[in-house]
């Protein structure tokens, strides 16, 4: 069984290496700041950020497709009343992880939000699946960059594999919806009046100051994991290319595109749970003084 | 092609001495502490002479090793040729500064790795491997600024910058402060949070593998300000503009000051929330998984004005014209 | 190479101002709000049932001590688009 896991490994480990002495032998050290941009409708699109996005998403929907389609068979059979078997209920390994990571971020959201934790969960763990995945993708080689056009470049040199997180847009679009989300559920819990009071605390005079302390907050957010992944990711580059013959590649990859990359995914949809429910905390402690039960229907 | 002579000379000098300098005195400070809980813990326990005088002697051999970086780099300035013109000059001066300040910080911090597994094994002189190893794993994170910052210097001194102009003279100084000034807090912090893991492992030797994973975790995410300030170094090195302006003279430079300067609060915060978190979790290991909670939250809003610091050199750096 | 003009003087000056303005500001936040986490981690550790409580009262402190370093963030946007512009 263990050996199934490690093949991959050891031969994404191979190719990354492979890559590295042949790729980085000529070229020196480069850094793209410029993006092979699409034009539709007049507004232009990063196009390898486009399609690594969308390949997330379409990675994203995968365990979900499979338990979903699982379950409902086996739903579908209790109501026919056709004999389910026992192997239909054992969950696989895609299964137990997938629910590992749902009631891990569920216990998260109901312990931060008390009784409106359901509410916002499917954000929280969509963000951060989101971003982990992203944070990921740059760790597979771009391998058919070794071959080379006839006129000395590399083939399709503008599409690799690359964490959109690396691109500023999406970080700040991220950032976006967080704001909004934020904003939106204190506007409807206390009204535009309400609203508009928090920004006067505790004194009418820091007005603007509550304001772009506001605004800070979300900068802060989009550039902690903007800086830390494009960082992570010339770090790589830039070293790979002086030491390629002394240190093996992997070993970087696995510090910067792994740890941190999982260590800024979860610290984003923390900070997010964390401005949700300090921008609701009276809502949510008038609750908890009530004593108002977690409403089981609601789950 | 600018003629530099004496003056190349001059610069390169100026650049080996503060290398060495800066470098040597966050070691000498470092390898002070690991003395000093070494010669108290043997004044304590004069029986467990033997393993308290290994880890001193290891520990200060690991806070060495920044010193002995700058070294090199202070050597290589010494004896590599004139600076064929300006640029080069100054490159030589930044990649002496950018090592110099930070040695500083990865120096102070491994000697306060070392100063706690002194003072572990005088208490539990039976389990010294066990400290050494974890001490060892400790320091060697403690060393990542400076080996950042040994990166920046190599491509500084290695790295031709033909021709001699403004632009590229501040871009150059700049990427070699920020990287130099952006180390010092994390050396600081991560040395912090490596400093009560180990002092917590001294008291309940059956806790080190939690307080390893949440010594690692901490130190990991510390490092942020420090990337950052690479991020900006490597901008600066390969941002390739060139001109006579006095202007953009400055807005490199002062992008190198701001992100530099700006990680130092922030590495030394994320730092110390670390060290919290390592001796609360030594003080009760059932609460591992909330204390991991709030040292990750704590630390990422600690480092928010490092992201500051990250924005305005942005704007320094692309918007400035 | 041109001559320098005064007003460019002020420009150069103004923008080594928002980086120094920035760079030390972010100094005393940082250490500052570290600490405040440092403690909610120890506070955290010894009673851990009241983790929201003591993490929500660590993220106000937090605020409070950041505004030194949001103050630092608008002198040096002030500094760079309003003098350091042409």
């Amino acid at each position: 069984m263990k050996k199934k896991v490690f093949i991959p490994v050891i031969l994404l480990i191979l190719l990354e290496i492979v890559i590295v002495i042949l790729f980085y032998q000529d070229s020196g050290i480069s850094i793209r700041t410029e993006y092979h941009k699409w034009s539709i409708f007049g507004i232009s699109f990063h196009a390898n950020t486009m399609l690594m996005e969308w390949l997330v998403s379409f990675i994203m929907l995968i365990p979900g497709l499979i338990i979903g389609f699982k379950v409902k068979n086996v739903l579908k059979k209790l109501s026919q009343n056709q004999e389910v078997e026992l192997s239909d209920y054992i969950p696989t390994r895609l299964q137990s992880v997938t629910e590992l990571l749902v009631e891990f971020f569920d216990d998260l959201t109901k312990s931060t939000l008390k009784s409106r934790g359901r509410k916002y969960f499917p954000l929280i763990i969509t963000l951060f699946v989101f971003i982990w995945i992203s944070n990921m993708m740059g760790i597979f080689p771009s391998f058919w960059q070794i071959v080379k056009t006839p006129d000395g470049k590399p083939f399709l040199e503008w599409l690799e594999f690359a964490e959109p997180t690396r691109d500023l847009n999406v970080p700040v679009g991220l950032m976006l919806i967080v704001i909004f989300v934020v904003h939106g559920s204190m506007i409807k819990e206390f009204g535009i009046r309400g609203y508009l009071k928090s920004y006067a605390d505790p004194i009418f005079l820091l007005f603007p100051l509550n304001v772009i302390g506001e605004i800070a907050k979300g900068i802060s957010l989009a550039f902690r994991l903007f800086g830390n992944i494009l960082g992570g990711a010339i770090i790589i580059i830039v070293v790979s290319s002086l030491v390629r013959y002394i240190v093996l590649p992997p070993l970087l990859n696995a510090f910067f595109g792994v740890f941190v990359g999982t260590i800024q995914a979860f610290v984003f949809s923390m900070l997010a749970l964390t401005y949700t429910a300090v921008a609701l905390a009276d809502v949510i402690e008038t609750d908890e003084e009530e004593n108002k039960p977690l409403n089981e229907e609601d789950l | 092609m600018v003629e530099v002579g004496d003056w190349g000379n001059f610069l390169k000098f100026l650049g080996a001495g503060i290398a060495i300098g800066l470098g040597g005195l966050g070691s000498g400070i470092g390898m002070g502490f690991s003395a000093e809980d070494g010669v108290k813990g043997i004044s304590i326990q004069p029986g467990a002479n033997n393993e308290i005088f290994k880890t001193m002697l290891i520990g200060q051999a690991g806070t060495g090793s920044a010193s002995i970086f700058a070294l090199v780099i202070a050597i290589i300035l010494v004896f590599i040729g004139t600076p064929s013109d300006l640029n080069q000059a100054f490159a030589y001066l930044s990649a002496g500064i950018a090592i110099g300040l930070g040695g500083l910080g990865s120096g102070y911090g491994a000697g306060l790795a070392g100063k706690a597994a002194c003072e572990a094994a005088a208490r539990q002189p039976r389990f010294n491997n066990t400290f050494l190893a974890n001490m060892l794993v400790g320091q060697a994170v403690v060393q990542t600024p400076i080996i950042f910052a040994l990166v920046v210097s190599l491509i500084l001194i290695f790295m031709s910058f033909p021709g001699g102009d403004l632009i590229t003279i501040g871009a150059l100084l700049g990427a070699g402060i920020s990287i130099g000034l952006g180390s010092i807090g994390s050396g600081i912090g991560t040395g912090m949070a490596a400093e009560d893991a180990i002092k917590g492992m001294g008291k309940k030797i059956e806790e080190s593998g939690n307080l390893l994973k949440i010594m690692l975790l901490g130190q990991a995410v510390a490092q942020t300000p420090t990337i950052f300030a690479l991020l900006v170094s490597f901008i600066l090195l390969f941002i390739g503009d060139k001109g006579n302006d006095l202007v953009r003279f400055v807005a490199m430079l002062s992008a190198g000051i701001a992100m530099g300067a700006g990680a130092i609060g922030p590495g030394i915060g994320s730092g110390s929330a670390a060290q919290g978190a390592a001796k609360g979790v030594s003080e009760n290991p059932e609460a591992t998984p909330v204390v991991m909670r709030t040292m990750l939250l704590g630390q990422a809003v600690a480092q928010s004005t490092s992201t500051y610091a990250l924005v305005i050199a942005f704007i320094l750096i692309f918007v400035v014209k | 190479m041109d001559a320098i003009t005064g007003a460019d003087l002020v420009r150069a000056a103004a923008l080594l101002g928002a980086g120094i303005a920035m760079g030390f500001g972010a100094i005393g936040p940082g250490i500052g709000e570290g600490m405040a986490a440092s403690k909610a981690c120890e506070g955290v550790s010894r009673n851990p049932e009241q983790a929201g409580l003591i993490t929500r009262t660590m993220l106000v402190g937090q605020a409070v001590s950041e505004s030194t370093g949001i103050y630092s963030l608008v002198i040096a946007l002030i500094l760079i688009f309003l003098f350091g512009g042409k």
